[in-house]
């Protein structure tokens, strides 16, 4: 099924939608540039993350990644950019103490936990470059916000319920204001849309993860946010001590996080009530 | 939060209120009553059953904690132009909690909150996201 690109350019506020690596990306804010450039600079940005779907997607038989899945190829023989996101790959891995892995329970490369918001946030620079800084973007259900955002709403971001959103009881968790904070990214992990499918990298087996149905993760980077909710999420409720702990190290870079419970209990970092918007 | 444990959220919203000078963390809804996610809308519309309607479709009241939600939905030539809360009387910034209207939001402004964070998406399940509280306009 495919999904026609959405382009809204009203007096105030632009958004556009495209459909990549299986989920739909949507850019918005407000733009210095008329309606044409604005599409065309959002085409451009989409483009980056085509670009870095045709290199590392594993549903592609013939994208570098599937070779090399496949031992048909190697590291070097891939372009530069693989490369590269395996030693970010490596790097997170320690950062998290190993509950964020690359590599499969079939021992294979599988970075994709990461290339949607590493390509998500080189896109988002792109249209920064452009003169688009007042601007959010959902990359997926995975959230960035620029410096410049200027309107409150782009600085609320909702988190839905742990349930698909195309269910009959789909809805919102809670809101965050990231507005006078450090934070731009908001990552969620979580089994409603794809059921389990991520993996515990410390099981003996690399079994999936399900002592959480959800995960959300505030930081300022958005592959940070996501990395860390990923990590969460395999890690189970004994994340929130080790993100305490990461915070208490490096009270510079903060990483919160929302958990969910199967039987919707909720557990949180020490500072994520702080960034729950308030009621008026 | 992690010394206060847990917190349930029982089919509710979390939200958090200053009251006398502590946090307090509330849900939304009342625990089970989760019918008024998506409101059955009334469609008032022409252009007949094709694609590309025109018309605008108002969801059922509802009624929660902070009042009532009535939202307006209309679309132009298929595409929604405009999302109206005008018949609403929620308190000031809990329009938020407004289901998944949120994801209309996203192409039609209007809202309180522009994104809406979950675990990813697949494109089919963005676009019933997208029609499903305007099924009645096609």
């Amino acid at each position: 099924m495919t999904f026609q690109t959405q382009f809204h350019f009203g007096t105030e506020r632009f958004s556009y939608a495209e459909a990549a690596m299986g989920t739909v990306f949507v850019f918005q804010g407000t733009s210095p540039l008329n309606a044409a450039d604005t599409r065309t600079a959002c085409e451009l940005a989409m483009a980056i993350i085509h670009e870095a779907d045709t290199t590392f997607s594993l549903y592609k038989p013939e994208s570098p990644l599937s070779r090399l899945a496949r031992g048909e190829t190697s590291v070097a023989a891939c372009p530069p950019v693989v490369s590269q996101i395996w030693d970010d790959c490596e790097n997170w891995e320690k950062i998290t103490d190993g509950w964020f892995s690359a590599f499969t329970p079939e021992h294979t490369f599988d970075p994709s936990g990461l290339v949607k918001t590493w390509a998500a946030r080189a896109a988002a620079q792109f249209l920064e470059s452009r003169g688009i800084v007042d601007l959010s973007m959902n990359a997926g259900g995975d959230i960035w916000i620029a410096d410049g955002a200027s309107k409150d709403q782009d600085w609320r971001v909702a988190v839905s319920k742990p349930v698909s959103i195309a269910s009959a009881d789909a809805g919102l968790l809670t809101v965050l204001d990231l507005r006078d904070t450090n934070f731009r990214a908001v990552c969620t992990s979580g089994s409603a849309e794809r059921g389990q499918h991520i993996w515990n990298p410390k099981a003996p087996g690399r079994e999936s993860a399900s002592e959480l149905v959800q995960v959300t993760v505030v930081a300022h980077d958005l592959v940070q946010a996501d990395v860390w909710a990923t990590a969460a999420f395999a890690h189970g409720s004994r994340s929130v001590k080790q993100l305490n702990d990461y915070n208490l190290a490096n009270p510079a870079d903060q990483v919160q996080a929302l958990l969910v419970f199967p039987d919707g209990q909720l557990a949180g970092t020490d500072g994520f009530e702080a960034i729950l918007a308030r009621s008026a | 939060m992690s010394r206060n444990t847990r917190l349930a959220w029982a089919n509710g919203v979390i939200v958090a209120g200053a009251l006398a000078g502590g946090l307090v963390l509330t849900n939304h809804f009342a625990p089970g009553s989760n019918t008024q996610a998506v409101p059955a809308p009334s469609a008032s519309s022409a252009g007949g059953n094709s694609a590309g309607k025109t018309g605008s479709a108002t969801g059922a009241a509802v009624q929660y904690q902070f009042g009532q939600v009535q939202v307006t939905v209309t679309k132009t030539n298929g595409k929604i132009t405009a999302i109206d809360y005008g018949n609403s009387t929620a308190s000031a910034g809990r329009d938020q909690a407004f289901p998944i209207l949120v994801q209309e939001a996203i192409t039609a402004q209007g809202s309180n909150i522009s994104n809406l964070s979950g675990a990813t998406y697949t494109t089919d399940a963005f676009k019933q996201a997208l029609s499903s509280a305007i099924t009645k306009l096609g």
